[in-house]
């Protein structure tokens, strides 16, 4: 009898413990300091563009049920320096950073999308292709899929806008459904990649993307320098990599990943994280 | 057990000797494995590799072979080393298409709400028109090192009822197609040409000559330029770095003859200089940065200097020197000079923790025999003080991002801001410097504000010179629900106690200095019922406090598309008791409600609506007036104003529209009848259209 007390304790013990995993949340954590792309990459010379800016420190994905919250910090205080709520289309309360979150669902190798959103100039591995991407901008919603009905068609039905984005002190919070995003598949259960990139409302260059801001090879006041003048270079500047648990190794893994050759104009491939 | 290996390096070796001989020996080409002349021989009496290991050699083989006549290839075409063949040179054009409609129930035609207040005025502000524009931005790759680009921008201004305008101007307008001028010929204009240079000089980043929006400096020392004159400024910038964790910039600056020093002017526009001189007037600024994963420190240094001609100097044009001999040369005297430092500390090195901290010190000095004395002479326009003045600027800045892990977050700042703080240069919008929501839209630390050239719909902006004080902003943010809560306590440095500033001849207090001010309906000649001049911080009197609260809220319903209701209410509580020697007459004692609420709702992916209803109460008791023979009239008013507004987006395929209609009912009611504004209504609307090309 005490040994069968003893093992329903453990066992409401071990649930209660178990309970944050069950309840699908996903914490991954990126190491500071590697907002440099593929270990070149320069800030824009504009004041506007912070130390820290783009440089990803967490993703937290809280299961809220028919919503997920989605929060991601930065290693520096997001910033309006442009008045978002003054655009024409008014924006989020931010204006430097792009965030792309890609979703691998199914976990089998050769299914989904290989290529990243246009502007991003990335392909993802074979058994790393995503379902679906979250967008997390400063633009409304309106915005982008204006943009994506012009350069991204093919792939609008792929591509999920949050119902709603917060900016406040390091973090970005959206608010999605979770069925639009996840379907049926559980957060741990899913593979994730997060792409950091700058906003880029004035997206007129061929290499822009999706309101994309641009990596050249040297820097200038509104571009980003350390890359390459064509578009084998990942126009974003920190990411996922390895395991994603913030150690100091994932910055070699993540300057690796993220090598390409533009004389080859071969563009870095991604991986996915998986819990 | 050795022989197989053996054989197979000793294959490998010979084919790579091979390729060499095939493709003419190269200097990269890779050393055998072990010593040619030691290699074993391969024994006959068994094969020498298997059918795995010579598949696995041909492979290499071919994939080296195939690479050495593709290199053969590329050098007999012509193409060398693609590795040191230069990037191609690019020439990229792009294009914007603007319009936009103004509509208003009265007969004023023009293309802008607010155009400009000088005397000289423009031809082209007004309540309806409809203006189109076109941008062309050239963006040229000399080499992968070097850029040039160009904006070419229609000048705006000219109707669409403008027809065949061609840009000749006559005294009055007329039915011909040559009366309007310029502004109403949709001329090209080049605006934003540059060249920017990464040269191989240690510690250089960059090299910029030409077009900038100036967003390098700060609000407080050099602003970033307006929207609008994003392209106008013109400098000399330098960026480079010491390593990582140390930067700087250099820049001169052209100073913009339109408003860049007092009297809104470099001594073009100055009655007292006949022969001004401003090609020459420059600001000069420098910045220090370091950066590291603590904190941020950054030091910015800039001077404005206006320069003209010494009439002493036999040589000046208009000198009446006519003792000393020449020597070809003219010396010049500082018409004006003004300096600003700033040093700037900044800390987001604890996740839930931001600080950052400001210190300036300005000084400004005008040359009293060169500047005309606006304060006295032009009903007190100028941005800059007269005569000589040391300013100092402090903010600090604390803020709590949901320490406690429940949605709130926290954010205090204090500010202090002196009487004699003067950045003639700095942000004139467009840059928000402190946390309070304010009397008006935004706050910058100027009296250079620019509220002109702007519609009704857009952003107003007020100085901070002067202002002392402490705000609290509370917010919370559970999942689809946001709240905000601002208090503000506001006292002035400009406070005279019981005695007074000068503002007959030093400090300028733009002629309209009592009552809130009308944004609604801000006009720059009705000076009865649009309130204060928002660059009004100089008074001859003034004993005055505020307080500011505010409260906002947002929810995001999930419904249809989502469904964002959003509500605002704003209290300020603001006392003058203006000249102490006058007994409660003349005390002000304003209690100004704001009041906010919309509801937005995509209706698809492309289109959305927005329906809101504001309603401001503004009980101003003495608001303004004057004291005649020791006897103070200061009226007191009571403001109502509603406003019902819908916002129509659409974006499509690149291209933007936007409509905005309203209907403002205004009623002011004062102690003086002669006074009142009764029942006025204004329907009125704006519309854009751009795309991209």
């Amino acid at each position: 009898m005490r040994t069968l007390r003893t093992s329903i304790t453990l066992t409401l013990a071990l649930a209660v413990a178990a309970a944050p995993a069950l309840a699908g949340n996903v914490s991954l954590t990126d190491p500071k300091g590697d907002d440099n792309g593929p270990g070149s990459y320069l800030y824009p010379t504009d004041a506007a563009y912070k130390k820290g800016s783009f440089d990803l420190t967490d993703v937290e994905v809280k299961d809220k049920g028919a919503e997920l919250e989605i929060t991601i910090g930065v290693n520096a205080s997001i910033e309006d320096p442009w008045e978002s709520a003054k655009w024409p289309t008014p924006g989020n309360g931010f204006s430097l950073q792009m965030f792309q979150i890609y979703v691998d669902l199914d976990g089998k190798a050769g299914s989904g999308e290989q290529q990243a959103l246009p502007g991003m100039n990335a392909t993802f591995a074979d058994d790393a292709r995503w379902e679906k991407v979250l967008v997390v901008s400063p633009q409304a919603n309106k915005e982008i899929s204006s943009r994506l009905e012009q350069k991204a068609k093919g792939l609008k039905d792929k591509v999920v806008l949050p119902s709603k984005v917060t900016a406040k002190g390091k973090k970005v919070t959206a608010l999605v459904k979770k069925a639009d995003l996840l379907g049926a598949t559980a957060p741990e259960k899913a593979g994730w990649q997060i792409l950091l990139s700058s906003n880029e409302g004035y997206d007129k260059e061929p290499n822009n993307g999706v309101l994309a801001r641009i990596v050249n090879e040297f820097e200038g006041q509104h571009r980003f320098g350390g890359g390459d003048d064509g578009d084998s270079d990942p126009n974003f500047l920190d990411c996922l990599a390895g395991k994603a648990k913030g150690g100091d190794d994932e910055k070699a893994a993540q300057a690796a990943m993220l090598k390409f050759d533009a004389k080859a104009k071969k563009r870095p491939v991604l991986s996915m994280v998986r819990l | 057990m050795t022989r197989g290996p053996a054989a197979a390096a000793a294959l490998l070796a010979a084919a790579a000797l091979a390729l060499p001989a095939l493709a003419q020996e190269t200097p990269e080409t890779p050393e055998p494995a072990g010593d040619r002349e030691t290699a074993p021989a391969p024994d006959p009496a068994e094969p020498a590799v298997s059918d795995a290991l010579r598949a696995e050699i041909d492979r290499i083989v071919d994939e080296k072979l195939s690479a050495r006549m593709s290199e053969l290839g590329g050098a007999a075409s012509g193409g060398g080393a693609t590795a040191e063949a230069p990037p191609p040179v690019s020439f990229t054009l792009k294009g914007d298409f603007f319009t936009k409609v103004l509509l208003r129930n009265n007969t004023s035609g023009g293309c802008v709400s607010y155009g400009n207040p000088a005397p000289e005025g423009d031809n082209f502000a007004g309540d309806n028109g409809i203006c189109s524009e076109l941008g062309l931005t050239i963006t040229g790759r000399v080499s992968d090192r070097v850029e040039a680009g160009a904006h070419i921008q229609s000048r705006f201004g000219a109707e669409w009822a403008d027809w065949y305008e061609n840009g000749d101007e006559r005294d009055g307008a007329d039915g011909s197609g040559e009366s309007l001028g310029q502004n109403h010929a949709a001329y090209l204009q080049l605006r934003g040409v540059y060249l920017r240079i990464a040269p191989p000089i240690p510690t250089v980043r960059s090299v910029h000559v030409g077009a900038t929006d100036l967003g390098m400096w700060n609000p407080w020392t050099i602003g970033k330029a307006r929207y609008t004159e994003r392209d106008n400024a013109r400098a000399a910038l330098l960026d480079g770095s010491f390593g990582a964790p140390f930067s700087y910039t250099l820049g001169v600056i052209a100073l913009p003859k339109l408003y860049g020093g007092p009297g809104y002017t470099t001594g073009i526009a100055d009655p007292l200089i006949d022969n001004p001189f401003w090609q020459r007037d420059f600001a000069w600024a420098a910045k220090l940065k370091h950066e590291n994963d603590w904190f941020g420190l950054e030091h910015v240094t800039s001077a404005v200097l206006d320069e003209e001609a010494d009439l002493d100097d036999p040589d000046a044009v208009g000198s009446t020197n006519a003792i000393d001999p020449r020597d070809g040369a003219v010396v010049t005297n500082l018409r004006y000079v003004n300096t600003n430092h700033t040093l700037e500390l900044e800390s987001n090195a604890i996740d839930w923790l931001g600080l950052s901290a400001l210190v300036g010190y300005s000084y400004s000095r005008t040359d009293d025999a060169l500047v005309f004395n606006s304060v006295s002479g032009a009903q007190g326009f100028t941005p800059a003080p007269m005569g000589e003045h040391h300013g100092y600027a402090a903010v600090a800045r604390v803020e709590l991002f949901d320490p406690a892990d429940i949605d709130l977050d926290l954010q205090l700042e204090y500010f202090n801001i002196g009487t004699d703080w003067v950045a003639v240069m700095g942000s004139r919008r467009e840059a928000d410097v402190l946390l309070t929501d304010g009397f008006v839209d935004g706050q910058v630390p100027t009296l250079n504000v620019a509220n002109e050239f702007q519609d009704f719909t857009e952003a107003f902006y007020e100085p901070v010179v002067g202002w002392h004080g402490t705000t609290a902003v509370v917010s919370w943010r559970p999942g689809a629900l946001e709240l905000s809560g601002e208090g503000t306590f506001l006292e002035y440095n400009t406070d005279t106690g019981a005695g007074s500033l000068d503002t007959d001849k030093t400090y300028p207090d733009f002629l309209s200095t009592d009552g809130m001010t009308d944004t609604d309906l801000f006009t720059f000649a009705n000076t009865n019922d649009r309130g204060r001049d928002p660059r009004s911080v100089y008074h001859e009197h003034q004993n005055r406090r505020t307080i500011i609260t505010v409260a906002k809220g947002a929810y995001t319903l999930d419904v249809l598309k989502t469904v964002v209701l959003r509500a605002k209410s704003k209290l300020i509580y603001d006392t003058d008791q203006r000249d102490q020697s006058i007994e409660e007459a003349d005390n002000y004692a304003g209690l100004l409600f704001f009041e906010k609420a919309s509801v937005e709702a995509p209706i698809t992916d492309e289109f959305s609506a927005a329906l809101g209803y504001g309603f401001d109460a503004w009980f101003e008791e003495h608001r303004s007036g004057e004291v005649i023979a020791g006897a103070a009239d200061y009226p007191s008013y009571v403001t109502l104003k509603h406003k019902v507004f819908t916002d129509l987006r659409y974006a499509f395929g690149g291209a933007n529209l936007w409509l905005h209609v309203e209907y403002l009912n205004k009623d002011l009611d004062a102690t003086d009848n002669r006074l009142d504004q009764r029942g006025l209504g204004v329907l009125r609307a704006i519309g854009t259209v751009s795309a991209s090309f």
